[in-house]
């Protein structure tokens, strides 16, 4: 992080000759640096070329004269033995053994500005040593290696590890690189962390939720030899681990649950975050895992949970935006599935070849627009494209059982489907009244628009009408005056003549599908208990456009049942939708909303709002029909109740091939409507530079064979790249720095041969990734104290050579989920729909579209925080403030930041006050009466250890104050306590006592350390 | 190897210091981890030491009045009368060729403006009836007349008018510039957004996101009801002696884990805590619009308790007073393609009237308190309007990229000075073009900063918010 600042710190005013730093305290950077980097001074020792030349040549010297035959000056190419030692004019730019007569080194030595290299002018200038080590690499023969990243696996000795195993820690031959290094700079070891520290660390890594006092206990207590081991495999196979993992597999994904840009409506991806979840908790191997994320669709006879999987790729953007063109945002899906692929199992910079060719990395342009071929293939086009339906929890796996009642579920609802239809006009009796014996009125809208910038024209009956330019799933937003108390409000859909078939919808056949309504009157948001229609389309009845799901909504195409029990029945005609408030809405102004979420174009046309004066009450019926729809809907009722998720199938998004893909042509400076026609067609391929020790992979020709190549044994980069991000979360940073750069610009692993070891044991144990994990916590390297030793500072002050381990702040989602799980609130349910916590208002002021957000108020308010709605315009904000990326394109690696917006939220955010309520409960109903024992089990609960001495004092003395403060003004307790009237507190404790133990609670939360991997 | 004594006493010793940030600048790389070294550097973007901005910069804030939607520059700044001769025609062929537009159709008819323009001051500029206050800063303001973006749908435009780049994920203006600057405001955002109009902006958060940027530089909403930041309010149940408390408890309690671990990023979040408790009385009181004189407010036109773009403007004055260094300001929403809503008549003078007042008097006021010298303002939208008539309801005008007007005013931009033309039907471009990448090139030269090497590696490259384009305007500066 450090080296990472400093090198970006290259700001520098152009109007200084100079180069003086635009910053003052660059000039004490530049000092601290050479403290720092431990840059290799001109040693005695050989110079390796990748470690101690190439950087610098990369750095200064490649961007002309380095890969990129376009930009390349002079003709003179550094990157490779055969262009730097060539003659040209009688001398070469290097002479091997002989410096003197090398004209790099006369060039870059001169003090004659119109020659000297780099050109003065450059940003990139070359330090003294920097000039010392070129030359000494030159005396010494110039030798040029191959980039270690795409070099086949090596397969290092194992150093012997220092001792025997340590407070049960059996190590791992990992130790033995790590402790060899540390010996060789004569770097101190920290020792073994306490079990509370171990066993804590260990669950906020591999879990994300903090261990309870008593799994505390019980490891402190275990005697067993392998105590470790085995709490290891305890938690591996916890089903958190699944979610703790797939949570930073998710980041890679891009996961959201909006499609992005203006309108960001909603989209049903969490199906596929079921199936990461799913395939890490049943340690799917990583070979396999890749294949059928990129590519599950084209496996042969390929089952749902692959289908789902493909959706990895499918977690692009689409933007919903009017007037946008489908081909160009089809185009930058295929641009971000390039990149993403890319730096997620190559870690490379592969977009940057997007519009040229790489300046130093050897990936040209072509290889970037070859790579795309891959994808080219792809059937959706900013668009929904196919999709497939999945129950909840399907993926996990439904029980026969399950999958009875489902399929019986299926058989009911078509058959109550059938029986509506056949209730005809009398079905509005089974569901509310006959709308005919209320008055409705017909309101006048005060102002109304489309979500995009396509237009709703006033007719003179105060209906609106559509233009056919409206965005494909746009939205209406409608203002109207609510004219009386009351709670009936109808939607009336007309035909028109502009519209296809005449309308009323804007499909081509006339239909539409409402997929939402919403009303909402200042700040207050009212759902609607029942709707019913005049008509309505099996599967799509009129109740779909109530239950806040995109993916359901209400249509009125007509099937061949219903024609024939109702000969007159048809769609492009005019229809009503009557909807019933849940509650009464006040005189006065209100916004509705009509949402067309669920197909591309289904919008409705034409239609108008009437408001009756009173609900149109049930007329009691005897029909035997109605009587038959009663008991199926109450057999459905039942039903629902016995399956995960009411057995609703949601839709979600998968990848499918055209069946003859377009064409794909190089595209001049990345531009889509510039293909280079003349250059040709290109096949699909990857990169000729990482194939360099294999062989041509010239075969590949679809997006399964790009797969299978990349977790073949021809690829080296794919298990290096992974296992570093592994190593990555464990350390806080990689084996190589720059996780998502293995290219020529990217750090050197501070251990090649570590990586490569771990890389190798990763594919020997079936690219097992619990095996890894367990790789790695088993070592000493892991286990060892992360306090800050003084006597380390001066060898290896950023613990690069990990003489410890590392304090690390938690990311955003756990720190919200450590508090729950210390409240004892945390619903542990995995996997399903988003849900929707508390959120504070007015996020959406600074949004196009308000979005829903019905805060839950049963169990899913307290789900784990990866479960939150994630709407990549108007992210949680809490995740926000704690570094979370918007997923716009993948993250691989999170920035950590410490500021003052964290401290406001986790102290003032009304939610972290209600967890802790809860942990106060929690605390309380184990009897402690005192205020020490009441903090200390605090602390045992969410930092896994006793106060100490120091804290003692400390607390009780914010207790005591605390409880004084209450003492005196009983109307703050009041307000502290009203939002908590869902906890339960022992009778025999004061208020104000209970109030300042919820305080103490607010306390440890915003501790630093609460929130730390120790 | 031996193990380890637990000898943190030095570190200790240095806790009674942890909150002297120069103290840790200079013992730090000896003492102390490089993470966390890198972290305090970086810091929050708040609390940092301010920066001092180099010696050459002219301006150190920016106040960007964003006119989201697309302002139309035809009823606005430029008086078309071979337009209007023309009106109800075909363009030839030559002006319309490789165009794409949003929503036109190819038959489309140019639109003749039915404004009444005069021209205003010294230089002369061009204006119609419809911003009469903006008559009083022609002076004051240089003209850029020919300004240029890459894409022509809102949401891709105004990304790339704040990020250099069309799709999400780059990081904004605003943040590049806390990056580069740091903060000079002890107790608020180096960065801040407000919004004003019916609707947020389109594409919301990425547009002040700091991309790949630390998240520390990410704009942070000011909220136009209840508190202005998030969570800026003690919760119930907390008086100011129970939050006072926290805070001073909490330091106590994470000093002793700063001397038990050693690990100054515990330094921080000390610091970020106490900034935060800071921030909670400061930023009130900057929302305290009633404190400004009765002429102030008069001159705005802002009324004290109502959301509205005079009271931002305002706010953007106080905001500029207090050391924040980039104030952005949403005001939507100026898509006039014609229909209800969004026609040129009536919707466009709604518009105007909203914005007119309050733009020319944060000139006036700045300048009157001596700001404007070191105040960069600039006002503007993601793109222009189409010469030709879109016909909705009413007739309207689709997005338009190869030239529409801004204008920016202090920080050594030359006052009175039109820059750039625009040919007779006001297509294209026939001197004085400013692509978007020029624009930013030069604003961030008169900050001070090269826009070629204020750069940030990530994924393997040095990223720049120009990208690889991008010159700065000689012509335009004083």
């Amino acid at each position: 992080m450090y080296s990472q600042f400093f090198r970006d710190l290259t700001i520098w005013s152009k109007r200084e000759s100079h180069h003086r730093p635009a910053i003052q305290s660059v000039g004490l950077l530049t000092g601290l640096a050479l403290c720092l980097l431990m840059a290799p001074a001109v040693a005695s020792e050989k110079l390796d070329y990748n470690r101690d030349v190439r950087p610098i040549l990369s750095n200064k010297c490649f961007r002309c004269h380095g890969f990129d035959d376009k930009n390349r000056a002079a003709g003179l190419r550094l990157d490779m033995a055969e262009g730097a030692l060539a003659e040209r004019d009688g001398a070469a730019a290097i002479v091997p053994h002989a410096p003197e007569k090398s004209l790099l080194v006369e060039r870059i030595e001169t003090s004659d500005v119109d020659l000297r290299m780099p050109p003065p002018e450059s940003p990139q200038q070359l330090t003294e040593q920097e000039i010392a080590l070129l030359k000494q690499w030159i005396r010494e023969g110039a030798e040029y290696q191959p980039h270690w990243a795409f070099a086949p696996l090596s397969k290092p000795e194992i150093p012997s590890a220092m001792a025997t195993p340590v407070d049960n820690v059996p190590g791992s031959p990992l130790d033995g690189f790590i402790e060899k290094e540390l010996l060789a700079k004569g770097i101190p070891v920290a020792p073994m962390a306490s079990r509370a520290v171990r066993i804590r660390r260990l669950y906020l890594d591999v879990l994300g939720i903090l261990p309870s006092p008593e799994e505390v206990d019980r490891f402190e207590q275990d005697a067993a030899p392998d105590a470790w081991e085995k709490l290891v495999d305890t938690v591996l196979a916890s089903p958190h681990y699944g979610e703790r993992w797939g949570r930073h597999w998710l980041d890679q994904a891009r996961y959201a649950d909006s499609n992005g840009y203006t309108i960001d409506g909603a989209r049903v991806m969490w199906p596929y975050r079921d199936w990461v979840i799913q395939a890490l908790n049943t340690d799917m191997p990583f070979d396999q895992f890749t294949i059928e994320q990129l590519a599950g669709d084209l496996l042969p006879n390929a089952s749902k949970k692959q289908l789902v999987a493909s959706a990895f790729h499918r977690n692009t953007m689409i933007n919903e935006e009017g007037g946008v063109k489908a081909d160009q945002f089809r185009h930058e899906a295929m641009v971000d599935r390039v990149a993403t692929t890319g730096s997620v199992w190559l870690g490379l910079s592969i977009g940057c070849a997007q519009c040229h060719t790489h300046k130093y990395d050897p990936i040209t342009h072509e290889d970037f627009h070859r790579l795309y071929a891959f994808f080219n293939a792809a059937k959706d086009a900013n668009n929904q494209a196919d999709t497939v339906p999945v129950y909840v929890n399907e993926v996990f796996g439904l029980t026969p059982a399950q999958d009875a009642l489902l399929a019986q579920l299926k058989a009911l609802r078509i058959e109550q489907g059938k029986l509506k239809e056949a209730v005809g006009k009398e079905s509005k009796a089974a569901s509310g009244g006959d709308p005919a014996a209320v008055r409705w009125n017909r309101v006048e809208f005060t102002q109304f628009a489309a979500g995009s910038n396509g237009e709703l024209v006033q007719l003179p009956d105060q209906s609106l009408l559509a233009s056919r330019k409206l965005a494909e799933n746009d939205n209406y937003e409608v203002t109207f005056d609510w004219p009386e108390k009351t709670r009936a409000i109808k939607i009336v859909v007309l035909t028109h003549e502009s519209l296809p078939r005449q309308g009323p919808g804007l499909a081509s056949n006339g239909n539409f599908v409402l997929s939402d309504v919403s009303l909402k009157q200042k700040d207050r948001s009212f759902r609607f208990e029942q709707a019913f229609a005049d008509h309505e389309q099996p599967g799509y009845t009129a109740s779909h456009a109530i239950d806040n799901d995109p993916q359901s909504g209400w249509a009125i195409n007509v099937s061949a049942d219903q024609t024939k029990r109702n000969p007159q029945l048809k769609m492009n005609a005019r229809h009503e939708l009557v909807l019933k408030a849940s509650q009464e809405v006040e005189p006065g102004p209100v916004t509705i909303v009509l949402r067309h979420d669920r197909n591309a174009h289904y919008l409705i046309g034409r239609f108008a709002v009437e408001v009756a004066d009173q609900w149109p009450e049930a007329t009691t019926s005897s029909s035997q029909i109605q009587q038959q729809l009663a008991e199926i809907n109450e057999q459905i009722r039942r039903l629902e109740a016995q399956v995960p998720g009411a057995g609703r199938e949601y839709l979600q998004m998968v990848m499918q091939d055209l069946p003859k893909p377009p064409p794909t042509y190089l595209l001049l400076r990345g531009d889509f409507l510039n293909p280079d026609l003349p250059r040709g067609e290109l096949s699909p391929g990857v990169p000729a530079a990482l194939t360099v020790s294999t062989g041509p992979a010239d075969k590949l020709k679809n997006r399964l064979d790009l797969a299978r190549w990349l977790v073949s044994k021809d690829n080296a980069l794919t298990a290096r790249v992974f296992v570093n991000r592994v190593w990555m979360r464990y350390f806080g940073r990689g084996i190589v720095e720059t996780e998502n750069d293995f290219g020529m610009q990217g750090s050197l692993p501070f251990s090649p041969e570590l990586l490569d070891w771990l890389a190798g044991r990763f594919i020997e144990k079936k690219w097992s990734m619990k095996a890894l994990h367990k790789e790695i916590l088993l070592s000493k390297t892991y286990c060892r104290e992360s306090r800050i030793i003084s006597q380390a500072l001066s060898k290896d002050p950023q613990n690069r050579a990990l003489g410890r381990q590392q304090r690390l702040r938690v990311d955003a989602e756990i720190v919200r989920d450590l508090m729950l799980s210390a409240s004892g609130l945390l619903t542990p349910t995995i996997g399903g729909p988003s849900v929707f916590p508390p959120q504070p208002a007015g996020v959406f002021q600074f949004t196009q579209n308000s979005k829903p957000w019905n805060e839950e108020q049963g169990e899913n308010r307290y789900r784990r925080t990866m479960y939150t709605m994630f709407y990549r315009s108007a992210p949680y904000p809490l995740l926000a403030t704690f570094d979370a990326p918007d997923f716009t394109s993948a993250c691989t690696r999170r920035q950590p930041s410490s500021t003052p917006l964290q401290a406001l939220s986790v102290a003032n955010d009304p939610m972290f006050l209600e967890m802790a309520g809860g942990l106060a409960q929690r605390v309380l109903q184990d009897q402690p009466r005192d205020p020490e024992a009441i903090a200390n089990a605090m602390w045992k609960i969410c930092l896994s250890r006793a106060m100490n001495a120091d804290e003692r004092e400390i607390v009780a003395k914010f207790f005591e104050a605390e409880k004084q403060r209450f003492d005196r003004s009983p109307e703050q307790i009041n307000e502290l306590l009203k939002p908590m009237k869902r906890f339960s507190w022992p009778a025999d404790l004061s208020q104000a006592e209970i109030a300042a133990t919820i305080s103490l609670a607010r306390l440890v939360f915003n501790t630093d350390e609460f929130i730390t991997r120790n | 190897m031996s193990d380890l004594s637990q000898d943190n006493s030095k570190i200790s010793k240095q806790a009674a210091d942890v909150l002297n940030r120069r103290y840790f600048l200079q013992q730090a790389p000896l003492a102390l981890g490089g993470t966390a070294l890198g972290a305090l550097l970086a810091q929050d973007g708040f609390t940092a030491e301010p920066a001092p901005a180099p010696r050459l910069a002219k301006a150190k804030s920016v106040i960007f009045l964003f006119m989201a939607g697309g302002p139309s520059q035809l009823e606005l700044f430029e008086d078309k009368p071979e337009l209007k001769r023309f009106h109800g025609e075909a363009p030839p062929a030559s002006f319309t060729e490789g165009r794409r537009f949003a929503f036109l159709k190819p038959d489309a008819k140019l639109l003749g403006s039915s404004r009444q323009f005069n021209r205003y001051g010294e230089c002369g500029m061009e204006l119609s009836e419809l911003l009469p206050y903006h008559r009083s800063i022609v002076d004051d303001v240089c003209w850029l007349k020919a300004v240029a973006t890459d894409v022509f749908n809102h949401g891709p435009a105004k990304l790339f008018m704040n990020t250099g780049f069309q799709a999400p994920g780059r990081p904004s203006f605003g943040s590049w510039l806390t990056y580069g600057l740091g903060s000079e405001s002890q107790n608020l955002p180096a960065f801040v957004v407000l919004q004003s109009g019916p609707r947020g902006p389109r594409a919301g958060n990425a547009l002040w996101s700091s991309g790949f940027l630390p998240s520390q530089y990410q704009g942070v909403p000011l909220r136009g009801q209840g508190p202005p930041i998030l969570h800026l309010q003690t919760p119930a149940g907390f008086d100011d002696e129970g939050q006072s408390r926290l805070i001073s408890t909490l330091r106590q309690l994470n000093e002793v884990q700063l001397q038990r671990s050693g690990d100054p990023e515990i330094a921080t979040r000390i610091a970020a805590y106490e900034t935060a408790y800071r921030m909670q009385t400061s930023a009130p009181e900057l929302v305290e619009l009633s404190q400004e004189t009765e002429a102030t407010l008069n001159l705005y036109g802002a009324e004290p308790g109502k959301a509205s773009f005079a009271n931002n403007c305002l706010l953007a004055r106080r905001l500029v007073e207090r050391g924040v260094r980039f104030i952005q300001l949403y005001h939507t929403d100026w898509d006039h393609h014609g229909g209800k809503g969004a026609d040129l008549t009536d919707a466009l003078e709604k518009e105007c009237r909203a914005v007119d007042q309050a733009s020319a008097a944060l000139i006036l006021d700045l300048k009157q308190r001596g700001l404007l010298d070191d105040t960069l303002v600039i006002w503007g939208g993601e793109f222009g309007r189409t010469p030709l008539g879109e016909v909705r309801g009413t007739i309207g005008r689709d997005h338009h990229i190869d030239a529409f007007t801004m204008w920016v005013a202090g920080g050594g931009f030359r006052p009175g000075y039109i820059h750039g033309s625009t040919d007779e039907l006001g297509f294209a471009a026939t001197s004085g073009r400013v692509h978007v990448h020029d624009l930013h090139a030069t604003l961030l030269h008169q900050l001070g900063i090269d826009h070629e090497r204020l750069t940030y590696r990530f994924q393997g490259r040095d990223f720049r918010l120009t990208d690889v384009h991008g010159h700065v305007v000689q012509e335009v500066l004083t």
